[in-house]
Order: structure tokens, then sequence, then C-alpha cells
């Protein structure tokens, strides 16, 4: 982050689309110079349409867009600034490299119809800069066709840098790419992104994706932005059970508070098969309310009799299965009709049907909301159908 | 961030007047220019239907059309020619289809050369050319009375019957076309699901592939149906002579009947285009349907073809037989006539005594050459209007442009016109013209675009609708205007539809004939009008010898620009 400009400036954005359920209600945030910011989310949670009113693709409802000392669209001021003259740079989901035009004409297209006018030294000059920040030098010549997946997107991406824009959005970007090119690409994009110090908005849907690669995360669901921080924030610290359950394998067991409970303290829950426990609340609670609790397998120690710690919640369960990974062992255990997983080291074998005792710190057990239209039981069948949905 | 108050007004936006309305001024531009392209000659032929002899309203015209008992025994001849010559295309078409595109049948080359020939073949050539070989001096009559009986004729092909299997053969080809790419869609994994399932290969053509395509043929049957009952060339060719009236032929005859009965034929026009408005209706319906069957199977295709073991030359011989009959016999039969000096029997002696005449006359009169001058600048100019006019059409459709909601309607309007029915309107619009437009080649330029337009728009959609949206957003992202998206994105992405819909276009116009029959004047004529004129006057050889020209001519052309295009679509998607 070179200055404490902000860079970026979203408020109040909505776009609706009649009749369906999609779009974006509300939308606020502010980036400083040089973010690499990631909306994240499940798909129809509105986070490309965001990206798309920012682009100058969707015009919006309401809101307000500014960059800097420009004004991309003002709903109040009716403010609007086209988007081929908003000097953006996108990479698009599906690459969008037009098959007629070679490598270097896709990424001279830009240089070519802006405004500005380029002198043909200078389009050849940027054009091999860009190529060569993306590593495709040598390639100018080449039909986009004749590209491989992650070469085309490498293209899309100098075609993106090559005016360098004072954004750039990345909608999906790595969606297309097999799982061993798409790690190799996550490193490059960030790398290349530091390198340029460009402001990035990166869609995903990819929760390890934007864990790696942002400096700042916004989480979206049905259209609202329900978190937003730094990963480590909405890892350690999810802002509710939504947020808790996408953000990766995480236990999410449903529960009852017992007694009110003030804010960053201890309370008790009744999860459903009558079992209390103790976990650690980030905001105040009142009796009765149906919360979850989220439990991350890596927190959950295993043994055959239990160890009585301090702080600690202590569960009786029995071995249901158990997956080797190698460096650790998955199980599955069941406390009551409630399944729970708990990665522990290899070295600690359990017998399937066992009976073990499950053991967390009060302080990894986190009660969390649930939100209004979230359905708690959903949580518990895990982010797949989440992504799905 | 975690407050979100939803009820606090915020201003809602709507973009200014002034750009409201330049955003949607393109769309509706185009939209009043299809208008005003379209709906005349529909209000035009209403208008002179109610129109008495002292130009008041009057119902006389329809209620002497619906009096005369001449109009059902027209319709009964136009939709049981229709009909007996639809079944006849739908079995021979599709069943050549289906051994090419779903069996290891050989010779499956010869099916689509045979196919591609006819396209660029006047309909003129070939009827006369079968009137030649069925006719009473021709091959099939003479070795009918070489075998059996000596004075009679085994076939009279001045029949309904005759006239059936003419038109069938013609429209063999077509059918063949578009219903081999609907077997070519249709998903191999159905069908090795019923073979595994234990179904017989019959059993699985008939309960699977049938059912799957059922949709698809009865749609094109439908079409081919109403196309039928439109049909000019061989009702006027074959009917006319022998006294079987059809409703295409009445109007044409109430237009050249000396004064022109307008009015009649007007209503008469009236009447075919509505119930070619009510078939296309059904048709449109059919064709959704068949759309909703073809998209289950849109993936995961693998070109794998039943074994016919030892059907396999049955197949054979069905593809020779289809070639033999809808390309080498004619063809050979249009190249013997004109090649000798009067009609007569395919012999040796006729063989012997082989002549260049009718060349040498074609050749040496500066006429024809104007003729095909004629014909190449009206087919090239309401080709390219047409496919410029419907691919803007079709991109503002497609990408659902503020104000297009029309274009789709309107480009489909002209289906309803039977070319005859055009004929009369475009007649009677031009004798209403200020501007002396009568009998020139613009008012036949004219009506080809209103004509084809739907054709098309049909290449233009289909060639938009595969170009990813983002292509066009990330031009325009990348700083290019809307016009400059369009010249220098979309227009060479899809390039090949607009060349194959332009091919097609200049194709069936250079062929036409039912509207240029009535809208031709002294000086404006076009090719397949001159032969239609010199068949009427009996120079059949000049005709025969015009036609092998003029076939070898558009097919050449025809050639040369399928294998620009191949190269083009092979470049563009990578090969």
């Amino acid at each position: 982050m070179k200055n404490v400009q902000p860079s970026l400036t979203v408020s109040g954005l909505s776009k609706i689309y009649l009749g369906t359920t999609g779009g974006v209600r509300q939308a606020d945030f502010e980036l400083k110079n040089g973010t690499f910011f990631t909306l994240l989310g499940p798909s129809g949670c509105g986070k490309t349409t965001t990206l798309r009113c920012i682009a100058g693709l969707e015009t919006p409802n309401t809101g307000a867009i500014r960059l800097g000392a420009t004004t991309f669209f003002d709903a109040g001021t009716g403010q609007h600034i086209p988007l081929n003259r908003r000097n953006i740079g996108m990479v698009f989901q599906s690459y969008a490299i037009w098959p007629h035009l070679t490598v270097f004409e896709n990424v001279a297209f830009p240089l070519r119809v802006g405004r500005e006018k380029y002198t043909s030294t200078q389009v050849k000059e940027m054009v091999e800069k860009a190529l060569a920040s993306v590593d495709l030098m040598g390639f100018e010549s080449r039909s986009a066709t004749q590209l491989s997946g992650g070469q085309q997107q490498r293209v899309a991406l100098a075609r993106a840098i090559v005016k360098t824009p004072s954004l750039l959005l990345l909608d999906e970007p790595l969606s297309n790419l097999d799982a061993l090119l798409r790690d190799e690409m996550r490193a490059e994009l960030k790398s290349l992104q530091a390198r340029l110090g460009v402001t990035t908005i990166y869609v995903t849907h990819d929760q390890a994706e934007a864990l790696e690669m942002s400096d700042l995360i916004a989480v979206m669901n049905k259209g609202l932005i329900v978190q937003m921080g730094t990963p480590q924030d909405i890892y350690f610290r999810p802002a509710n059970g939504f947020v808790a359950s996408f953000m990766g394998s995480t236990n999410v067991i449903q529960a009852k508070v017992d007694a009110d409970v003030p804010e960053d303290a201890f309370g008790s829950v009744t999860l459903a098969s009558g079992r209390k426990i103790a976990c650690r609340f980030t905001r105040s609670m009142k009796a009765g309310e149906t919360i979850v609790v989220s439990i991350r397998p890596e927190n959950i120690a295993l043994s055959l009799t239990p160890n009585g710690g301090q702080n600690v919640n202590q569960i009786q369960g029995t071995i249901k299965s158990a997956g080797f990974l190698g460096h650790l062992i998955r199980y599955e255990i069941d406390i009551g009709g409630q399944l729970l997983h708990a990665n522990v080291g290899s070295h600690d074998v359990f017998e399937k049907g066992s009976s073990v005792s499950v053991e967390f710190d009060f302080q990894n057990a986190l009660a969390l909301t649930v939100d209004e239209g979230d359905d708690a039981a959903e949580f518990g069948r895990g982010r797949r159908n989440q992504v799905a949905a | 961030m975690s407050t979100l108050d939803l009820a606090a007004p915020l201003p809602v936006y709507r973009k200014p007047l002034g750009e409201r309305i330049l955003e949607r001024l393109p769309a509706i531009v185009l939209s009043v220019i299809l208008a005003a392209i379209v709906i005349p000659p529909v209000i035009v032929l209403i208008r002179t239907s109610l129109r008495g002899e002292d130009l008041g309203f009057t119902l006389a015209n329809y209620a002497m059309l619906f009096n005369d008992p001449h109009l059902y025994v027209s319709a009964w001849n136009s939709v049981s020619f229709a009909a007996l010559a639809m079944v006849l295309s739908l079995v021979n078409g599709g069943l050549v289809a289906w051994l090419v595109e779903r069996t290891n049948v050989p010779f499956k080359p010869l099916a689509y050369i045979s196919a591609i020939i006819s396209l660029g073949t006047p309909y003129i050539i070939y009827v006369s050319a079968w009137l030649y070989i069925l006719g009473r001096a021709g091959p099939v009559n003479s070795i009918y009375r070489a075998l059996a009986d000596s004075s009679g004729t085994f076939f009279n092909v001045y029949s309904i019957t005759g006239m059936v299997l003419i038109e069938g053969f013609l429209w063999s080809p077509l059918v063949f076309l578009l219903l081999s790419a609907t077997f070519r869609r249709s998903n191999a994994d159905m069908e090795e699901a019923a073979r595994m399932a234990g179904a017989s290969v019959f059993a699985t053509v008939t309960r699977i592939s049938l059912r799957l395509a059922l949709p698809a043929i009865l749609g094109l049957g439908l079409f081919v149906f109403i196309r039928n009952l439109e049909a000019f060339d061989v009702p006027v060719l074959i009917g006319t002579p022998s006294k079987i009236s059809l409703l295409t032929t009445d109007i044409y005859l109430s237009m050249t009947r000396v004064p022109p009965q307008m009015g009649h034929a007007s209503a008469f026009s009236v009447v075919l285009m509505v119930v070619v408005a009510v078939l296309l209706h059904y048709y449109g319906k059919l064709a959704k349907h068949a759309e909703r069957f073809a998209s289950i199977t849109g993936k995961g295709y693998r070109p794998r073809p039943f074994d016919l073991g030892r059907g396999r030359w049955i197949g054979a011989a069905l593809i020779l037989f289809n070639g033999f009959v809808v390309l080498i016999l004619p063809l050979a039969a249009i190249l013997y006539n004109s090649l000798t000096p009067f009609a007569r029997p395919m012999n040796l002696a006729g063989l012997m005594n082989l002549t260049l005449d009718h060349y040498r006359a074609v050749f040496a009169q500066a006429y024809y050459l104007e003729l095909a001058l004629n014909t190449l600048i009206v087919a090239v100019a309401s080709a390219t209007v047409a496919m410029t006019i419907t691919s803007i059409a079709a991109w503002m459709s497609v990408r659902r442009w503020r104000g297009s909601a029309l274009l789709d309607q309107l480009t489909s309007v002209p289906l309803v016109f039977p070319g005859i029915v055009l004929g009369v309107a475009m007649i009677e619009m031009a004798l209403n013209f200020p501007l002396p437009v009568y009998g020139t080649l613009w008012v036949i330029g004219f009506a080809f675009v209103i004509r084809y337009l739907p054709y098309g728009m049909r290449y233009s959609h289909a060639g938009i609708i595969q170009i990813h949206r983002e292509l066009e957003d990330a031009a325009s992202i990348s700083g290019a205007t809307k016009v400059t998206t369009l010249k220098r994105i979309l227009v060479p992405l899809i390039s090949p539809s607009l060349i194959a819909g332009w091919l097609f276009i200049f194709l069936i116009a250079a062929k036409e004939l039912s509207i240029a029959v009535l809208l031709a004047g002294y000086n404006a004529k076009t090719m397949s009008v001159a032969m239609f004129d010199q068949w009427v006057n009996g120079a059949g050889g000049e005709v025969a010898a015009m036609g092998v020209v003029w076939t070898a001519a558009m097919t050449l052309f025809t050639a040369t620009l399928y294998i620009i295009t191949r190269r083009r679509t092979d470049l563009i998607s990578g090969k």
C-alpha cells in the first residue's frame, strides 16, 4: 500500500435484476491505492454484478463509484462515464481472446482503439513490455487459438495491463484452468499485481484463492457484503455462521444459547443432542437464540480416556470412519446424532467403532449468529452445495 | 459494515432523457426501416382485395373467389400435391441423411456433392430435365416401349403424380442438408444406452433415434409442406400445360390475363397468405419443441455410426440411386438436350448427331450476357443488402439492445408471402410509386430483399449467438466504441455465417422464378425468367444450353466461396 489516499470508493451500490434473485442489494467499500481486494461468495451472491458495475458493463440502480478524483458513476448527480473511457483493465472468466487476431494484435487492441493515439513504435514497445511481464515473449505472431488455456490467460492479462490501467478487474480468471496451473498462476498473478501496484478487484468463489492472494476480502451473500476484513480476520474471526461455513472445512453445529451472554465472553450453549458446551461469543446474544458453533477440525483432540484439562469441552463420541491423508488422519466422529470432523496427527490411530473422548478448548468453539434468511442446517452440509447454489 | 439500512431512500439512477433516447435510437431507426420494408406489401394486398372497380370498398372479390367452385378444385390439388411431395422428399432425403450421418454406409461424399450442386441449379432446369426423362420421348417411356407395349406410355408425367415426383426430387437435397444437421447433433450415447439395454438396431432406430428426431422431422415436414404449397415452378411448368390448376398458378393466371384482375389476385393472395401464416404459427411451435429436444443432446457428441453389416450395400445402393436421381440423371438429360439439335430419344442415333449449335446460339447473343449480368447484379445486391440489415438487426436483438424488441418479428413477416403473392403486391406498389420503377431491376431486387430477410436473419442470428458476449465486452473495456467493436471484432468473427448466408440468398435469388416472372420488364429479365420464356416458346435446346452454362458457373462460384469460408472458419476455430 503505497499511499493512504483512497483509490476506489463504492458507496450504496445496488443493481437488482427484475424478476430474479441475483444482483447486488447494497455494497459499500473503500480501497487504498494498490490493494488486492477480493469479492468472495457463492454464485448468485452479487459479486460479479458488483464487478460489472465498476467496469461499466452494467448501470447500477443506486449508489456511486469513484476512482480517485474521477466519478465513474453517481446516481445522485447523474454522472456517468461510459465503459470505454474508464481506462480499466479486465480479465474475463472466458479470457475473451479474439480468435481472429494474433497475440500481438490482441494485446495491442486497447492501444489502437482508445482515444489516445500511439505511434507504431510506441505500440510495439508497450505490447512487448506487457507480454514480457506475463512471460509470453516470442508468442507475438501466434494465432490466439493456438495457445493453451494458461497461455490465453496470460494474453488476457497482458491485454488488461498494456495501457497501465488505473484499476484491474479479474472475474474468476483461474476457474477454467486445471488445478496445478491454477496454483502456479495464483502466485504469479499476485506478484505481478504487487509489481504493478495497481488496485485490483478479484472475484472468486474459491476461498483458498481469496485467502492466499488478497490484502482485503469482502464475503458476499445474497447481494450483501456480510464481512469485510483481512484474510486472517475472515478465517479466524468469521462474522456469522455463513462466513464460517463458507470459508472452508469447519464443523458447523446448530445450538441454542442457554443464557444472555455479553460481547467477547464465554457462555454455555445446548447442542441438538442435549449436550451443553462452552463457547466464545464475539458479540452479545440473548438466551434461547438459535446459533451455530464453529469448531475447526484441527482444533479437536482425540484420546481414549478424558484428559480433563481446564477450559476444555469434553464430549464422548464414536469413530464412524477414518481417512488416511499422510501427515494426518481425518476422523468422522458421532457425538450423539451429530457428525464431527477431526484432523489428528497420523501417529494417533483409533479403530473404527471405538469410543473416544473428543476435546476442544472453549476458546476454539466459536458461537456465531445465523442471519435472517440463512438456513443453519445448510451450513452443516458444507461449502459444496453453497457454491453450487 | 454489519448494519445495513436498506430502508433509507437512495437516489435511484435513471439516465438523462437525452441519453435514454440516444440509446434506443439505433434499434428504433432500424425497426422503422424494417417496418417500412416488410409491412407495405401486406397493406397493399389487403387494400386492393377490398376495392371494387369504382375504387369503393367491396367484398365482391372475396365473394367471387369463394363462390367459384374452381377454387376448391385448385385448393384440393395444391394440398394433395404439397402433402405427397413433402412425404416423398422427407422419406428420400431423410433416409439418405440418416445413412450418411449415422451409419457406416460408403459413398457419403456423393450425397453432399449432389445436394450442393442441386442448390445452384435453377428449378426450371431440373423440371425440364425431368420432363424429358419421364416424358413421351424420354428414356423411361422408350425403354418401356422397347420392352413391353410398343405404342403405349408407361408413365404420363403431365399429371399430379408427375408433379409430385418432380417436386419431391427437387426438395430431397434440402431435406437432406437440414436433417443431416439434426442427425449429426443427436447424441450417440442415447442410442448406445438402448443397445446396451438389449434393443436391436431396428428397435433402437425406431424407438430411440426416430423418436428423438421426431419433433425436428415434423417441423421440417410442415416447413416443406408450406414451401410446396407456395411452389410455382413445377405447377406452372407441368400443371398449367396439363390443365391441372393450383392456387399459385391461379394467381399467376389472373395477373397475366388481359386486363389483369388485380382485385381477384389480391383477394386470392390474402387467402393464401392467411393459410401460410396459420401454418407458420404451428411450425414455430413445432420448431421450438424441436430445439428443446435437441438441447438435451447438445453436449458429449461423438460420431459413432451404426454398423449396418451386410445392409451396408443396400444403403450404398440407396445413396447411389439418390445421387443418380438428384444429380446425374437430370444433368445428363439436360446436357444431352443441350447438344441435340431437337428433342429426341436418347439413343445411338441421337448420340451420333450431337452439335454445339445451342451453345453457339446462347453465346452469340449479347442478350444472354446481359441477362446473366442482370441476374448477378440483382442477386449480389439483394444478398448484400439483406445480410447487412439482418446482421445488424440480429446483433441488436441477440444483445438485447434497448428498443430492439420488434426486430425479430419484423424480419420474419416476409415468411408469410408466397413468392407469387409478393410478386402481386410488388406490382401494385410499383404501379403506385411516383417514380417509373415498374418493370425495372430495382423492383425485383427490392422484392428479393423482402423475401430473403428471414433467411438472412437466421444465418446472422445463428452466427452471433455463438460469439461469447465477453468477446465484445472485452473490446468495450479496451476502449472501443460500439461501431469499432462491430467492425473489428464482431464482423470478422461471424464472417463465416455471414458469407454462408450471403451465398444461400445469392443462390436462391439467382434462380428465383415466381417473383421475378411477374416483375420482369422486357429489359429487366433475370436468367430464370428468360429460361421460362424460352421454354414456353418451345426453345428447349437453348434453355438446356443456358442451364448447363449457368449451373456450371454457379457450382464453381459456390465451391470457391465454400472453400474460402471453410479456411476462414478453420482459422477462427484454430484448426
